[in-house]
């Protein structure tokens, strides 16, 4: 137990602070969690979607260059079927050093061979379409198309996942700022608490003796000898209570010295 | 009456909650959870707000018996909002109204929940509604009595605000070594129960929060399914066994571990509690074999775990029974208002005084026959006076019209009767769960209005503080010459 007045309210107010000390740090801590969700969001899921993206664009370019080929622009269909290759190799290189979700590695094997595929038989098409006619050509384009959707599902379901990632993530975030505002709110509830229960501490621990104090001085007479204020505590308020009898006794004295 | 010396006590009951919130924001720590904030933060809080009465208030050695009722009351009203910060704090489907319900439910024992996934909560934070159990089973107050230093005269006050007359019959003892009988038996079947239910299958975690709620009589499960998840008929016995135990007179099982001549197998309020368990199981039983719900043997296990479950107020569960016929309801609602044996770490009504009840009544027959007798009532051999006969007839009459009370106002929600009536006796009776489809065996709490949800958790407080000390503390506010 402390016994002094001082040592009691340097005490409160050290809790009150320590209180909102740490409700502000968990706050930040919270906080810089939602930093994460949003790097990772921003860092990971959004550059995987990008990059199914790339690879969707460049399917589609690449569909059109042997569309180029087989209609006799050859040199145009041979470039732009590269550039699409080289795209796509690109993007899958770039989502394999960006897994972030369960199974996404599987998901990118999925699309590397689906495309190999569909790839292997652009360049058979290209290197043999020289001899076909032009029914045989536009058989062997519709068998391609049918590698190409394959391809193109593949790399649609890799945008899936990233984007429920996504959705996944911005709940995690939402649930983390809302967390994140909880330390701040329950100590404000708290210091509001802690206010009144001080209030009524001081009240009681400091007020009501002085109040006592101040009767007891009011309803002094001399042939009482003492003031008897019935403060029960040990701190600074008895011990004025004390001096004041002390003082009291050696007044009482002196003027009995003097007659 | 001098709020600072109640606040003083009050702190005390802040830091003892702050402890387990330590050990569970300690697992979260340890399995990285999404808790450690909600869990640490309110622990911080609970300690720097319970050591802020101490900095003032000098140590108190007397306390007035109304002191001492308002410390309990209070103190349970205080635990149970501050249990609440955790869940609040964490969020999900926990808005302030669910959190206050949930940690009513977990503090009185009731293991009513709002949840309707409970396996997704984090561990720290299922740890914490298991904890919640154990302080609520032994009393926030007991413990606070236990671990309080020197002060006789302040400890017996609260004691006897905590503890109904009627239950220090089977304690031959002074108040101290009651307290510590009651903490030694509590935790020991506590760490028995852990370690079997773990030998039989269960997980280290899932085998002590099941043991929480078992001795608590609690009913929290970190289950969707409770009980049924495991679908292990070992476990079942076990369970119901230590819920049988959880719902006896832990005097009498001190008495009967230590070989005194007063003990579980010589009671005759145990006996008679016991058969009446036996015969409603096996009303259960033939009527669910006699409608083809199940054979005699799956009958008999399920009516078995669902009679102990209810009478002992623990509510877990093993299967749906809002598909069981109407019949074996009514037999469990019966179960539910009767509930377990004073002494125990029940709430509700309990049979202690239902015994009373019939005993009273029988001696009113036979003075009514021979108006000159003197007709004296005894429970195990000790004598019971007009004034605790008078005082459990007077909770009997008064438990029923607050149940009545509940069922009226949920009503008038319009909540279906069966909700509002089973709803009103399982969370007055510190069950958990109550029938029909909403709040069934299987079901939860999550779907009615708010208002209803307090209604609830004041039915919760009011059951597991025994209805009396909360009017005695109210006539003593309102009383001017206090």
């Amino acid at each position: 137990m402390l016994k002094s007045l001082r040592t009691k309210i340097f005490f409160s107010f050290m809790l009150l602070v320590l209180m909102l000390v740490i409700a502000g740090i968990m706050s930040i801590i919270e906080f810089n969690k939602v930093g994460v969700s949003i790097k990772n969001v921003m860092d990971d899921n959004y550059k995987s979607i990008e990059q199914t993206k790339h690879m969707l664009d460049a399917l589609e370019r690449e569909d059109s260059g042997l569309l180029m080929y087989l209609m006799g622009n050859r040199e145009m269909g041979s470039q732009t079927i590269d550039m699409a290759y080289s795209t796509i190799q690109n993007a899958i290189k770039i989502a394999q050093n960006n897994i972030t979700e369960k199974d996404e590695d599987k998901y990118i094997n999925n699309i590397i061979k689906e495309y190999e595929e569909f790839h292997a038989s652009v360049k058979q098409t290209t290197d043999t379409s020289e001899k076909l006619t032009l029914e045989e050509k536009n058989e062997i384009y519709l068998q391609n198309q049918q590698l190409f959707f394959a391809a193109k599902k593949t790399i649609n379901e890799l945008m899936q996942l990233n984007q429920g990632g996504v959705y996944k993530q911005t709940n995690t975030m939402k649930e983390n700022s809302k967390r994140a505002m909880m330390p701040a709110i329950v100590s404000i509830v708290a210091a509001i608490v802690f206010a009144l229960l001080l209030n009524f501490f001081i009240s009681e621990y400091f007020i009501r003796p002085i109040n006592r104090l101040i009767d007891g001085v009011k309803s002094f007479y001399p042939e009482k000898g003492i003031i008897n204020s019935g403060i029960k505590s040990n701190d600074e308020i008895k011990s004025l209570e004390t001096e004041t009898n002390n003082l009291i006794g050696r007044l009482l004295r002196l003027k009995n010295q003097s007659k | 009456m001098r709020i600072s010396v109640i606040a003083k006590y009050l702190g005390f009951v802040l830091l003892f909650n702050a402890l387990l919130m330590y050990i569970s924001a300690a697992i979260s720590i340890f399995l990285k959870e999404t808790s450690i904030t909600p869990l640490l933060y309110s622990a911080i809080l609970c300690t720097i707000v319970g050591v802020f009465p101490q900095i003032f208030v000098e140590k108190t050695e007397e306390l007035k018996p109304h002191e001492g009722i308002a410390i309990s009351v209070l103190g349970w009203i205080l635990t149970c909002i501050v249990g609440s910060i955790p869940y609040f704090m964490w969020g999900g489907e926990f808005t302030l109204t669910n959190a206050i319900f949930e940690s009513t439910a977990g503090y009185t024992t009731t293991g009513s929940t709002i949840l309707t996934n409970i396996e997704m909560l984090p561990k720290g934070l299922l740890f914490w509604r298991s904890a919640t159990h154990f302080i609520g089973g032994m009393g926030i107050i007991l413990f606070v009595l236990l671990i309080l230093p020197n002060a006789k005269a302040a400890r017996s006050s609260i004691y006897r605000s905590e503890v109904s007359g009627l239950s220090m019959l089977n304690f031959q003892m002074r108040m101290r070594e009651i307290v510590r009988i009651i903490g030694i038996v509590y935790t020991s079947l506590i760490l028995v129960e852990t370690i079997i239910l773990w030998a039989l299958g269960m997980t280290f975690f899932d085998a002590i929060c099941h043991s929480l709620g078992t001795l608590a009589t609690g009913g929290f499960s970190t289950k969707n399914t409770s009980i049924a998840f495991y679908n292990n008929i070992w476990i079942e016995i076990t369970i119901s066994f230590f819920m049988l135990l959880g719902g006896m007179h832990f005097g009498l099982i001190y008495a009967t571990i230590t070989g005194k001549k007063q003990n579980l197998f010589t009671s005759d309020v145990v006996k008679t509690y016991l058969t009446i368990i036996f015969i409603g199981i096996l009303f259960i039983t033939f009527k669910l074999v006699n409608d083809h719900v199940y054979n005699w043997g799956e009958a008999f296990r399920h009516a078995s775990f669902q009679v102990v479950s209810l009478v002992t107020t623990t509510g877990f569960a093993t299967v749906d029974t809002s598909v069981w016929p109407m019949f074996t309801t009514v037999v469990l609602i019966y179960f539910s208002i009767q509930c377990a044996m004073i002494g125990s770490t029940t709430g509700g009504l309990k049979f202690d005084r239902v015994y009373l009840f019939f005993q009273t009544f029988l001696k009113q027959i036979k003075q009514t026959k021979h108006p000159n007798a003197v007709y004296v009532l005894r429970m195990d051999k000790t004598l019971i006076s007009s004034e605790i006969e008078l005082q459990s007839m007077a909770y009997i009459i008064v438990y029923l019209v607050i149940l009545l009370t509940s069922t009226l106002a949920l009503s008038a929600m319009d909540i279906d009767l069966i909700t509002s009536f089973s709803g009103s006796v399982a969370t007055l009776g510190t069950i958990g769960p109550g029938f029909g489809k909403t709040i069934g065996s299987m079901g939860n709490f999550s779907t009615l209005p708010d208002a209803a949800k307090y209604i609830f958790s004041t039915n919760m407080l009011l059951g597991r503080l025994e209805i009396m000390n909360v009017i005695v503390l109210l006539v003593s506010l309102t009383d001017k010459n206090r």
